[in-house]
């Protein structure tokens, strides 16, 4: 009789036994979410996707850059001579190092990913450990990755792998350029002297 | 009749009994308030927890082939749109003859082939993206749903401050038992004093008429006195 029942004590402490096997069975559940085979597939395939991209690309530039040198060195009448061999050995190294950079390209767009998904699931295992809380926070959270994400994308694109071979373009383009000088003047000499027709 | 002091005693437990039971009720009231209080959050709890469970299980579903499959096909339209212009014009005279127009052909259908697994490829890499900005805006907007929730529950907590801060004890109540406490206390200890004084006095607390002994406090014996 004397003193108050202890009916909210029980109540509260029921309460906090409910929200803790709400937290623990939502934790559980967003860890398998996060973690299931099927996010880990589609993982895979983004960076099997994007190596194919980048290597795709490396090698149009290869075939391109290595067209080109066939005709500029010819012009320049280097074909098989040790300039020709210098210019193979530079195009294998570019080559490489765009295969490199692409690969280095592809696993930094992963690493993103893999970031925007450790993001999410601390977001939402805050919001259901905290409850109302933490909702603020975990709106400017979730705001502050989508601008990330957006901003990541332009490293997913092959223009982010750039102009592999521009030091050995712009060889050629010295090369193409002394040639089209020899031709010129050559051809200026033809008018100059008719009688010498340009041998 | 009882003497004074036994009534004082009597009037004193009476003030004192009331008064515990005034404040046994405010306080059995308030926690009633209390576990109202509590039970109402509970009930928004369970509701965020909902909210959070069904986020849980659209990210648990969630799986990008939405996106990749409408970036797929905004890509295969651009590519189909742009087909007539695909392969540039290398021989509008046709002077080429059979062999070079062969080779354009094959290289055309190089062309439209690489582009379609490209656009696969491209699908894939933005569909990634986009799912993972698609689930942070659901997660933002259960955020979004649970800051309202955290407003309700902070009403309702200050409501319920309210209600348990009303609930005290009926002030008129307590006061009369006080007075029924401070009258019996005076009229009690006032009756022991004259039994102190006759002790003092006359040596004996033993009353001159009935012959019996006079506890100090005077119990069990009437109240005359004597002259």
């Amino acid at each position: 009789m004397c003193g108050g029942t202890d009916k909210a004590t029980k109540q509260a402490a029921a309460a906090e036994e409910e929200r803790k096997r709400q937290v623990a069975q939502a934790t559980s559940a967003i860890e398998s979410a996060f973690g299931s085979p099927s996010r880990q597939k589609q993982l895979d395939e983004f960076i099997q996707s994007l190596r194919g991209e980048f290597q795709t690309e490396a090698e149009r530039l290869k075939k391109d850059t290595a067209r080109r040198a066939k005709f500029s060195l010819a012009r320049s009448g280097l074909t098989g001579g040790s300039a020709a061999a210098d210019f193979g050995v530079r195009l294998g190294r570019d080559f490489q190092g765009g295969l490199l950079e692409g690969e280095r390209l592809a696993q930094g767009s992963l690493s993103d990913l893999v970031s925007a998904d450790e993001a999410s699931k601390q977001n939402l295992i805050a919001l259901a450990q905290g409850g109302a809380g933490v909702s603020t926070a975990a709106r400017q959270a979730a705001s502050a990755l989508q601008s990330n994400l957006s901003g990541a994308r332009s490293r997913s694109s092959v223009a982010s792998l750039g102009d592999i071979f521009s030091d050995a373009s712009s060889v050629l383009t010295t090369a193409e350029e002394a040639a089209a000088r020899r031709r010129g003047l050559k051809e200026s000499q033809v008018f100059a002297d008719p009688f010498s027709r340009g041998s | 009749m009882c003497d004074p002091v036994t009534g004082g005693l009597i009037l004193t437990a009476i003030g004192g009994g009331t008064k515990a039971i005034n404040n046994n009720i405010a306080l059995r009231r308030q926690d009633k308030a209390n576990a109202q209080g509590i039970r109402n959050q509970s009930k928004l709890q369970r509701e965020s927890n909902q909210l959070v469970n069904e986020r849980v299980a659209d990210i648990a579903s969630s799986t990008g082939e939405a996106e990749r499959a409408q970036a797929l096909e905004g890509f295969l339209n651009t590519l189909r749109d742009a087909s007539d212009t695909t392969g540039a014009p290398v021989d509008p005279l046709g002077l080429g003859g059979d062999r070079f127009a062969e080779r354009v052909s094959s290289g055309e259908a190089e062309t439209r082939k690489q582009g379609t697994e490209r656009a696969g490829r491209l699908s894939k890499i933005d569909a990634a993206g986009r799912q993972r900005v698609r689930e942070s805006e659901r997660v933002a907007g259960t955020a979004t749903d649970l800051g309202e929730l955290a407003r309700q529950s902070d009403a309702d907590e200050f409501i319920t401050r309210l209600r348990v801060a009303s609930k005290r004890p009926n002030p008129i109540v307590n006061a009369l038992a006080d007075v029924t406490s401070g009258v019996g206390s005076v009229v009690g200890l006032g009756a022991g004093g004259v039994n102190l004084a006759k002790l003092a006095k006359n040596g004996t607390i033993v009353d001159p008429f009935t012959r019996l002994p006079n506890s100090i406090f005077g119990l069990g014996t009437p109240p005359i006195l004597p002259a």
